[in-house]
């Protein structure tokens, strides 16, 4: 049940005080202090601290202790990167394993049959469903419904929790099947997988997922009715991008603002900087700063490669192929998530036991550079290889570090444009902004950076 | 509907933590060798649709997990009757999890699908070492609680002839 006992505790504060310049002028303190974020994955905090209208300080604290994986990775063989790297966040190891698989994969000069290609796309289906899901109904729809949390939700909503909690268990299912379990998959190997199952219990999961596709068409019409604030910024989107499909395992990274670079080039034009007050590593854009990954980013760029199902429940709710208010990411997850159980049937369809499960692999020493959409964006791995098939170094960049600039700017703003709101629901409005990008602060704390000096 | 279920949750590699699954394991062993009473052994990491399609599937469902109170000896055994009484408020905040076994509870009975009867054994644990075994104190516990739960599963047993 629990590992560290957590309190989630709030300070309200308002006070007055006395401006720097030493006028008489009483110039009013506001400082919002949230000391545990709810619902979102991990331990982290919030705290702004306002001067009049202006905001003097935003700090996104994540003081989840650094888990240095990277580190774990050296010396250990290639083919255990997949399932070390899983073992990072307990609800998106399978974008964990994809990254890996990949990135091992273009280090090798290997590709992998268009059977495999598609069930790995399946698999990141069931985790999409799975992870958006749960952000979509216990997490983030109580935030627009003014709960507390999702259980005293389904007091009021019991049927559209229960669909929530259904459409999840679809989502599991796949996972389950194509991973051999929910959490923690095992199935997932460099060149494929270890094993395929029946035809017969695909057929039977694709039966399930028509359901899960009617519930998830439910959904979006569902979130399309909630009261949005009016926020919107000038974001600049990074997603990857993909001639033919909307992007899951491949494709190049672009932007909304020109970029538009290969995989390998990524450290080229971003970088990860340590910052004093939190355990994550912050990432930007050399030259530029803050940007913006996740589900906003990859359909506000990759839209008019969604499946006409999709397409079509977003011009029936109205919704626009570009969104730059955060709070609605909770209808672009509404939308991937019906892009996922379309795909997921799609592929379930033409689904062969008899493929070849995984391609044959020969060790080749050097670089081998991956990024996949995990459901909260780009997640890039890099790995330099021996010949004894040994991780040399390994790097790894969660879509949550590449967000907490973006996060704190956010919050930045909405404070600063909300001055009538009450402490209370600012704060509560505060925390709402963090959870539009559903963080996972578990993820975002795999490495600290450590500097030490000698004179 | 199905009678009676031992759920064991946790991580079986992190110390204290697997004292959930290690009970029930070791609960299917006694069962297996008496003749009798039989209850169907789930060894369960937590996830929150798995525990709530159990609960609807149960009609007496046990679950055995390491708690963390902070303030109770290593090894103290909590026994709370889920139906009666909703679990405490720290129980609920106490999960690093987002959704863990105590919101899952009062998730199932916000929808009206708690078993008949869901009884919760927490342990409290001491340590969450990778790869280290139970403390003395939890095992010793989890012994206890296997003992238990067999004597109540044949309890009921009894009485459903």
């Amino acid at each position: 049940m629990t590992k560290r006992q957590k309190t989630k505790t709030k300070k309200l504060k308002v006070k007055t005080g006395v401006s720097s310049t030493g006028a008489t002028r009483a110039v009013k303190t506001r400082t919002i202090h949230v000391d545990t974020l709810a619902r979102v994955e991990g331990e982290g905090a919030l705290y702004v601290k306002m001067r009049g209208d202006k905001v003097q300080d935003v700090k996104l604290k994540i003081f989840e202790p650094p888990r240095f994986f990277e580190a774990f990775l050296r010396g250990r063989a290639y083919s255990e990167a997949p399932d070390i790297t899983a073992r990072i966040c307990g609800i998106c190891p399978i974008a964990y394993q994809m990254s890996a698989v990949h990135a091992v994969e273009n280090a090798f000069g290997i590709t992998v049959d268009p059977a495999i290609r598609e069930l790995r796309r399946l698999i990141y289906c069931g985790e999409w469903i799975e992870s958006h899901t749960l952000h979509v109904y216990m997490l983030h729809a109580p935030d627009f419904l003014g709960y507390q949390d999702a259980i005293r939700m389904a007091k009021d909503h019991p049927k559209e929790v229960e669909r929530g909690l259904q459409l999840k268990k679809a989502g599991n299912e796949i996972v389950k099947l194509f991973g051999g379990r929910e959490i923690h998959p095992i199935n997932v190997k460099v060149g494929g997988f270890y094993k395929l199952p029946s035809k017969v219990d695909a057929t039977a999961l694709c039966e399930r997922l028509k359901w899960a596709r009617d519930a998830a068409l439910e959904t979006v019409r569902w979130v399309a009715k909630l009261p949005f604030p009016d926020f919107e910024l000038d974001y600049e989107f990074v997603s990857l991008s993909h001639p033919k499909e909307y992007p899951m395992n491949e494709g190049r990274l672009i932007s909304s603002r020109g970029l538009d670079i290969d995989v390998r080039e990524y450290e080229v034009h971003f970088e990860e900087i340590h910052v004093a007050y939190t355990n994550a590593l912050h990432s930007v854009l050399k030259g530029r700063g803050a940007y913006f990954v996740g589900p906003l980013a990859r359909y506000s760029l990759n839209a008019g490669r969604l499946s006409s199902l999709v397409s079509s429940a977003a011009k029936e709710i109205g919704f626009s192929q570009t969104c730059r208010n955060p709070f609605k990411s909770i209808i672009v997850r509404s939308l991937e998530i019906l892009y996922a159980c379309d795909e997921a049937i799609r592929i379930l369809s033409a689904y062969d036991a008899n493929a070849k499960a995984s391609v044959e692999l020969q060790v080749r020493p050097g670089m081998g550079y991956a990024c996949t959409e995990a459901p909260r964006g780009i997640l890039y791995h890099r790995y330099k290889i021996g010949e004894d098939g040994l991780i040399q170094d390994a790097k790894i960049v969660p879509p949550t570090s590449q967000n907490q600039k973006t996060i704190e700017s956010d919050l930045r703003q909405l404070v600063e444009k909300s001055p009538r709101l009450s402490q209370e629901a600012l704060t509560w409005r505060c925390e709402q902004a963090i959870r539009n990008y559903d963080p996972c602060i578990s993820c975002a704390t795999h490495f600290l950076k450590l500097e030490i000096a000698h004179e | 509907m199905n009678k009676a279920a031992v759920v064991g949750v946790g991580n079986f590699w992190r110390g204290d933590d697997a004292v959930g699954i290690i009970t029930a394991r070791d609960i299917k062993r006694t069962l297996d060798s008496s003749s009798g009473a039989r209850a169907t052994i789930i060894e369960s990491d937590g996830e929150v649709t798995s525990l709530l399609e159990c609960f609807k599937t149960f009609e007496r469902v046990y679950v055995i997990d390491a708690i963390k109170t902070g303030n109770s000896k290593p090894g103290r055994i909590f026994d709370f009757d889920a139906v009666k009484e909703p679990l405490q408020e720290v129980a609920l905040t106490a999960s690093t999890h987002v959704l863990g076994v105590a919101q899952s509870i009062e998730m199932a009975r916000a929808l009206g699908h708690l078993p008949v009867a869901l009884r919760v054994f927490g342990i409290e644990a001491t340590q969450f070492e990778h790869g280290s075994p139970l403390s003395k104190e939890v095992k010793a516990a989890s012994e206890v609680v296997a003992q238990w739960i067999v004597y109540e599963i044949k309890k009921e047993i009894r009485l459903d002839a």
